[in-house]
């Protein structure tokens, strides 16, 4: 059996469109696909940890990012992982008018749907990946 | 520098103002064609930076008649939503369709793909205009009071 796909969100606080990936990331890791899906925080991929650093060459990748600097991305990359699908907040919003995020600490309703659609697609995705996986082994 | 904009460092942001066009205090830009006498307007780079990523552009109907200070557009970013006012009084003739489907060509390309509208003018020339110079004056205290907040 596959192993599991894992999830990088963006780390940063104090911002909506962050809290929204990492509201997404908890869905899917500790809801929806809690056996086949873990988070790897991007906090740890920055400071170099080399558990981290492994974990995201050895796994098929996901990340989350909150804005155009595309940190959980980028830092994937600069570990040596390969993303196997990236998220943008602000495009998937653009494809969810009426689901507009605000909050920080707490996201509104808005937000949370939006959170809650994110880690649906992602969750489907995981299934993909996994599928791709399992037909390779 | 380029000759073909002004620019102001505030903070550690830096904001372009192009030096060929007129400007309302509000933060938009304005370019006639001589050839035509249309007026094309956008959001100034100073405007788009302090809004944020856009995510939708609301344009107005074309042969739509604005009055000063009416909404020429509603823009809703990662952080505001934002009313752009109409630099003067005229007429809706065009309005820029590739915002619908790429709103950032806002924050990417403001004085150029990111443009919002074309205008026929009621009349030319408008006062109240600022030119590149003042406007870049202008801007400059407004970017001050915003970093200081």
């Amino acid at each position: 059996m596959s192993q599991s796909v894992v999830i990088v969100p963006c780390s940063g606080i104090g911002k909506t469109y962050g809290t929204v990936t990492r509201e997404a990331a908890y869905i899917v890791t500790e809801d929806l696909r809690p056996a086949d899906t873990r988070i790897v925080p991007l906090s740890l991929l920055v400071l170099g940890d080399e558990e981290a650093q492994a974990a995201v060459r050895d796994a098929a990748v996901v990340t989350l990012d909150g804005c155009k600097l595309a940190c959980a991305t980028v830092n994937v990359r600069q570990a040596g992982g390969a993303v196997a699908k990236e998220y943008a907040v602000l495009d998937f919003f653009r494809q969810h008018r009426d689901m507009k995020p605000q909050g920080i600490a707490e996201l509104n309703a808005g937000g949370q749907k939006l959170a809650q659609a994110l880690a649906e697609e992602v969750a489907a995705t995981s299934d993909a990946l996994r599928s791709e996986e399992d037909n390779h082994a | 520098m380029s000759e073909e904009y002004l620019q102001a460092t505030v903070d550690k942001f830096i904001f372009r103002v192009k030096s060929d066009c007129l400007y309302s205090a509000a933060g938009v830009w304005v370019a006639r064609d001589e050839s035509t006498g249309l007026v094309r307007v956008g959001l100034t780079d100073f405007r788009q930076q302090a809004s944020g990523d856009v995510a939708f552009v609301d344009l107005p109907a074309v042969g739509q008649m604005l009055q000063p200070g009416e909404d020429l557009a509603s823009i809703e970013t990662v952080k505001v939503d934002l009313a752009v006012p109409g630099p003067f009084a005229g007429k809706v003739v065009t309005v820029n369709a590739a915002l619908a489907g790429t709103p950032e060509l806002v924050n990417q390309d403001p004085y150029g793909e990111g443009w919002l509208a074309e205008l026929a003018p009621d009349q030319w020339p408008v006062d109240g205009l600022l030119d590149a110079k003042a406007y870049l004056a202008v801007m400059t205290r407004q970017a001050e009071e915003e970093a200081a907040k």
